[in-house]
């Protein structure tokens, strides 16, 4: 089934919302894939279809969901700082600490959930001694940043240490591509390590800015800290 | 996360119980998409706020659920919709869609058959081949219904 602009022009909303029949679905995002056209207005409609839940009115849930929530919260929290059986610690050294660090334990849990590495699989690594760790350093004028990349799993782990902000402002980090605009990595707060599901293939630098609270969609402020790769 | 369920709970349980009643179902909905929001917090685009994707999140689960008790056939979600920003620029009335009260009045002020249709196919899970089974209209018509429908809404947000 082949779609042209002028169909694809009548079943956007619906595609939007996802409720077009599944043959439909897929004849439009095929026709999206080579026509650009449509681009600006599918995003209208998409932000539009993002703002119906707003429509719905608070229900307060039960107590016990709030609990049931915070201890499965907590049972994530748990697994990922107390990885199943090592045969041996994890060297020390930057990952040795890292993995002490109760901050990069909530990091690394989000990374292992979001790309499904056991943590078998994790713990095989580190005591392999890692030939696929890519280790930079960055210190100057009070701002710390280390990027730690484990390339075989695509996970960036940036650990800074920088001045606290004002309450309206955040750090971002920003991958800097070999030609491109900054690709956003997302907000850091002033200290700790955070872990990034991500790729760093082609890119050449990581980049910090000062942004509004809340991050931006590219750089507002010029960057406070540049680690080439 | 506490902080985070103190602010969203009440409306991500308002979104699940809208479609599954306030049933175990509903709550269950709530706490797959909180666990799945921090899961996912390295790769949530700041820019586009928690509360979008927690209740994308609650919903897509929502008519997951209502679509398997009703046995109907799963919908095929759009993975890249809802946890990528991919518009080059935020759209115009962003900032009116984040106000609660402008959504809900630009959905009030949809014509009778408009918002029924966004009811039925949004909040009630179906296609648009099963709203007008339903509604025994054609299906050209559901389709026209909804995109009349949000484009009302554009309008009425974009002028506030």
């Amino acid at each position: 089934m082949t779609i042209e602009c002028e169909e694809a022009v009548e079943l956007l909303a619906a595609y939007a919302m996802n409720r077009l029949e599944r043959e439909e679905q897929a004849a439009v995002s095929e026709h999206l894939a080579s026509c650009r056209l449509h681009d600006a207005e599918l995003a209208e409609l998409r932000a539009l279809v993002a703002g119906l839940p707003l429509d719905v009115d608070d229900v307060a849930p039960p107590a016990r969901l709030r609990s049931s929530i915070l201890a499965a919260f907590d049972g994530e929290i748990r697994r990922a700082d107390k990885p199943a059986a090592p045969a041996r610690q994890p060297r020390a050294g930057v990952l040795g600490r890292l993995w002490r660090s109760p901050r990069f334990a909530y990091a690394l849990a989000a990374v292992l959930a979001a790309i499904s590495i056991g943590l078998v699989v994790w713990n095989v690594s580190l005591q392999s001694g890692r030939e696929d760790l890519l280790v930079r350093t960055y210190d100057r004028g009070g701002m710390t940043l280390r990027v730690i990349y484990l390339q075989d799993e695509k996970v960036a782990i940036l650990e800074v240490s920088m001045p606290a902000l004002r309450p309206d402002q955040t750090y971002q980090a920003w991958k800097i591509p070999e030609s491109g605009a900054p690709i956003s990595l997302g907000v850091l707060e002033s200290q700790g390590a955070f872990a990034f599901d991500t790729s760093l293939e082609g890119i050449k630098a990581i980049a910090i800015s000062v942004e509004p609270l809340g991050g931006s969609l590219q750089p507002t402020t010029a960057p406070v800290v540049v680690q080439e790769l | 996360m506490a902080a985070v369920y103190d602010t969203y709970g009440s409306l991500a349980y308002g979104l699940a119980a809208r479609t599954l009643g306030q049933t175990a179902e509903a709550e269950d909905v709530v706490q797959e998409a909180f666990l799945a929001i921090w899961r996912q917090a390295a790769r949530l685009d700041p820019a586009r706020g928690v509360r979008s994707y927690l209740l994308t999140i609650v919903h897509n689960k929502a008519i997951d659920r209502l679509r398997k008790r009703a046995r109907r056939p799963e919908l095929v979600l759009d993975e890249t919709a809802p946890l990528v920003a991919d518009a080059p620029d935020p759209v115009e009335f962003a900032e009116a869609l984040e106000n609660r009260e402008l959504v809900r009045t630009a959905l009030r002020r949809l014509p009778e058959e408009q918002r029924r249709t966004v009811e039925m196919a949004y909040f009630g899970g179906l296609t648009t081949g099963e709203v007008a089974e339903q509604l025994k209209i054609p299906v050209g018509t559901v389709k026209s219904r909804l995109r009349l429908a949000l484009g009302h809404m554009k309008r009425a947000l974009g002028t506030t």
